[in-house]
């Protein structure tokens, strides 16, 4: 007897539906399968065949023969195990003889036929969606990534029996339902800036970097809180939408690393990958295609600390992704593209002893200095729109109780506003910079000043005359590129949305070129 | 600058005296020194001489071996090639003053060990002009940035040439000075003339080749080596009146610039940092030997051996550039406290917000400002120092 049951498997993080046609008939017993399998889909056949046996079912030896259509893409991942015990038990017809067409399976088997969770769920169901699938049948351990996908009649279960038992009545018995759950990130948990004591232009260049999206290196002697600065950065950006939530956990599912996450993401990744990170690491791929940690950091932070430790040609390879907010990775087999759309966070020492300018400690002459410092390529240091040297904390920031320390009256100019840097304070700071930044550019695609184009920055960064005189007396003094004037405006810009003002003045000019540190930087890396 | 022209722009190059070829290949006798090349001269007379001497004529002379009488004859059969390479010199500048020239600076003449040959691009400094060495550590501080150029401006508008090494650090802001306030300032290498070493003072290397002057005791072409500039400490001092030591450790070359010059009957100037700090102990030391404590400009230009050279008529050219208040709008108001705040210690933005008490972004718009109009440097690191010393 035949029957058709349809599975489905994910490539990198696009899902595809696979009929699972089994075919039951006399012959010598065997259970054999076909169409362009990975080793994880060919050792179902055991899973399968004891699963079935060890669910109460009993199968008399038979040719079994099963095709996975369309016989040319290449199926992965342990998710097939359930449509291929469903298929055969249909075939066999233990189940009751009904149309499966409308129904997705998912799920790996144990030899007790229990049905244990799989990566990539969400992906598949969402496409099933897509395709116009009304029920799903996943593992239990799934659910709370899968009920979030609407208009889709969800059964969790627990075994294959369950599964079976679904289909024995006449009509579907109804899905359960499940509380939804909203989750809210939860800005608590995660460090605050109050823990930083002191270095305000820092925390205003991480204010202006999360604002606009800009990324920021920090350079600094160690223990000056080049590491604090970045793992605090989740906790200024604005909570995940709910779409943003869906395309994280979709990825997250993809790379099976959604084991302990209940629900949905709801909290920005913080990635930061070791320093002896290979290029397919960071990058993704492999041999059947995973994410690598720049897809992993989408919507979040991608944190390099000592940005001088890791293998050059992997930071290099960072530039194309960086300027296109995804990745494609080509290989033999398969060319395959990545979200990839996070903020960049470098940490890095002045010189080789970590303690210049302190030429009280630091001996490095400049060749040392720019030696150190070369071994980063100044296109890479281009793309840091932000550049920021961390003071090291002197004794009285550590311990002083001053509040009113971050509160610095400014009597000479009111418009300035007074600022403590909280975490809570920044993140409204940053949330209304973005929302202001998502009415400019609606529906050109981008979201952030760090994202404009050339014409973009002639539009949306205006510069009155007085302004502009001043621009070219910088740009005369410190020799800037082209690109680097427009990465100084790009900045300006956010400075100014987080000033609430329209127009850029000479003072966000100003902000923007002082957090860039153009001369030292090209001085320091040998340019 | 009239008094900068050159004296010798008349001198003749290779094309006018036949004979200095022989001046050159005898400056170019590997293996041959000063002293063996003082010995030849002696006995010969002159350079043509030495090469027209066959090889027992040489080797007659005390202390003329048979290796070096074979290296003269060597250089004598490859006249050709070093007329070339002469030739090429020439094309890029690169001039030649040779111990028995009436332009060859008297100033060395004295030196025991004075070398036979120096070479050049610009000009030499003028030895009636009075003449100052400023030198100090590599790895110096912003302090010891801000005296070497202040003080190398303030000498540079007495009229006073600024000698110096063209090292990184004190040395290149001794240079960057006097540049600015438009003087004489020569750097003298411990490598080839055309080899700018340390290559980072490219800029500086080209500026003084315009209006000052780079020199060598070396054969163009020679790569810097650790042994070449201790001997070109000696020149450094030896070149001029008086000797700045702006920073110094115990154990430094600086020092041994200060001892030469010491041996030569010069005047030591060193700037008296703060004790304990290991930049100045050097410097202390010095003082505590003996040396003038320098405090002022007026101290270096009253000591007796820059007095009597300097011409009165220059005094007054730094008076002139001290009103700098050019415009009186709001913006100067923030500017004048942000100024005002500066010292030489390096501050970053926050402290200086604070003791400024304005805000952010103001702050920032003044660096910004007063680094464009040259009154601020900002050092690595987010860190402002003023621009100057008031010397």
């Amino acid at each position: 007897m035949y029957s058709e049951v349809f599975g489905a498997t994910f490539f990198g993080l696009s899902a595809f539906l696979v009929r699972v046609e089994t075919d039951v008939g006399s012959g010598l017993p065997c259970f054999e399968m076909s169409g362009f399998l990975t080793n994880e889909v060919k050792e179902s056949k055991e899973r399968v065949k004891v699963a079935v046996k060890n669910s109460g079912y009993e199968l008399r030896p038979q040719r079994i023969v099963i095709n996975y259509s369309p016989a040319d893409l290449r199926k992965r991942g342990t998710g097939l195990d359930l449509p291929t015990a469903m298929g055969v038990l249909a075939a066999n017809g233990i189940t009751q003889n009904r149309d499966f067409g409308n129904t997705v399976f998912i799920g790996e088997l144990g030899f007790d036929g229990s049905v244990r969770g799989v990566r990539g769920c969400l992906a598949c169901l969402m496409e099933a969606k897509k395709k116009g699938f009304k029920t799903a049948v996943v593992p239990l351990d799934n659910l709370s990534e899968c009920h979030y996908v609407k208009d889709l009649n969800i059964y969790p279960v627990t075994d294959l029996k369950e599964a079976v038992e679904i289909f024995s009545g006449e009509t579907l018995p109804a899905p359960p339902v499940y509380e939804k759950k909203v989750f809210e990130d939860n800005i608590d948990e995660l460090p605050d800036f109050i823990d930083i004591k002191g270095q305000d232009d820092v925390k205003r260049a991480t204010l202006t970097a999360a604002a606009g999206m800009h990324n920021i290196l920090y350079i600094g002697s160690p223990g000056s809180g080049k590491s604090m600065f970045a793992k605090r950065i989740p906790s200024i950006l604005p909570p995940l939408s709910y779409e943003e939530q869906m395309e994280l956990t979709k990825i997250y599912s993809a790379a099976g690393k959604l084991r302990d996450v209940q629900g949905l993401l709801s909290k920005r990744p913080f990635r930061s990958p070791g320093q002896n990170i290979t290029e397919p690491a960071l990058l993704g791929g492999g041999n059947s295609p995973d994410p690598g940690e720049i897809t992993l950091a989408s919507k979040g932070v991608l944190f390099l600390d000592e940005l001088t430790q890791y293998k050059m040609h992997v930071i290099e390879a960072l530039r194309q992704p960086l300027e296109d907010k995804k990745i494609t990775v080509a290989r033999n087999m398969y060319t395959i593209t990545y979200p990839a759309d996070f903020m960049l966070v470098g940490a890095i020492n002045p010189c080789k002893c970590g303690f210049y300018p302190d030429r009280g400690r630091c001996r490095c002459s400049d060749i040392d200095i720019e030696r150190y410092f070369g071994r980063i390529s100044g296109p890479m240091l281009d793309r840091f729109d932000i550049r920021i040297y961390t003071a090291p904390v002197t004794f009285a920031d550590m311990f002083s109780n001053k509040a009113d320390e971050n509160v610095i009256k400014d009597t000479a100019d009111e418009t300035e506003e007074i600022f403590s840097f909280t975490s809570d304070k920044m993140r409204e700071k940053v949330c209304m910079a973005h929302e202001i930044q998502l009415k400019r550019f609606k529906g050109s695609g981008r979201r952030f000043n760090s994202e404009m184009t050339e014409s973009e920055v002639k539009e949306y960064c205006h510069l009155k005359d007085n302004e502009i005189n001043f621009l070219e007396a910088v740009f005369k003094r410190f020799r800037l590129t082209a690109r680097g004037c427009n990465k100084i405006l790009k900045t300006a810009r956010t400075v100014a949305d987080l000033a609430g003002s329209s127009d850029i003045k000479k003072s966000h000019i100003a902000v923007a070129v002082g957090f860039r540190n153009d001369e030292h930087i090209s001085k320091a890396s040998g340019g | 600058m009239q008094k900068t022209k050159n004296p010798e722009s008349k001198m003749q190059t290779i094309c006018d005296d036949k004979d200095r070829i022989y001046d050159y290949m005898l400056a170019m006798v590997p293996g041959v020194g000063d002293v063996t090349i003082s010995a030849l001269m002696d006995a010969f007379g002159s350079a043509k001489e030495v090469f027209k001497a066959n090889e027992k004529q040489l080797s007659d002379v005390n202390g003329i071996s048979k290796k070096k009488c074979s290296e003269i004859i060597r250089t004598k059969n490859a006249e050709e090639e070093i007329r070339q390479k002469i030739s090429r010199w020439n094309r890029d500048g690169i001039k030649a003053v040779f111990i028995h020239e009436q332009a060859y600076p008297k100033q060395l003449r004295n030196l025991a060990d004075a070398p036979f040959a120096f070479f050049y691009k610009g000009s030499l400094p003028i030895g009636a002009a009075p003449t100052v060495a400023i030198v100090g550590s590599r790895a110096c501080t912003e302090y010891g940035k801000n005296v070497a150029f202040s003080f190398g401006k303030r000498l540079a508008l007495e009229g006073v040439q600024i000698i110096s090494g063209m090292a990184a650090g004190a040395d290149v802001y001794g240079h960057k000075g006097a540049l600015s306030a438009g003087g004489y300032t020569a750097g003298v290498l411990g490598c080839g003339v055309d080899i700018c070493y340390p290559r980072t003072n490219f800029n500086v290397y080209m500026e003084m080749q315009k209006t000052g002057g780079i020199m060598s005791e070396v054969i163009p072409g020679t790569a810097p080596a650790p042994g070449l500039f201790p001997r070109r400490n000696r020149l450094i001092a030896a070149l001029s009146d008086a000797v700045i030591i702006t920073e110094a450790r115990l154990k430094s070359g600086s020092l041994i610039t200060a001892d030469q010059a010491l041996e030569q009957g010069k005047d030591v100037f060193a700037v008296p940092g703060r004790i304990g700090d290991p930049l100045s102990m050097g410097c202390i030391e010095l003082i505590r030997q003996g040396a003038y404590p320098l405090t002022c400009v007026d101290d270096i230009l009253s000591s007796e051996a820059v007095k009597r050279k300097i011409k009165p008529c220059n005094s007054e050219a730094y008076k002139g550039q001290d009103s700098s208040d050019h415009s009186t709008d709001d913006e100067n108001v923030y500017a004048k406290k942000v100024l005002k705040t500066l010292t030489d210690i390096p501050k970053n933005i926050n402290r200086i917000m604070y003791e400024a008490s304005l805000g952010y972004e103001v702050t920032a718009q003044s660096l910004l400002e007063l680094e464009l109009h040259g009154m601020l440097r900002s050092v690595s690191a987010g860190l402002y120092v003023r621009a100057e010393v008031a010397v």
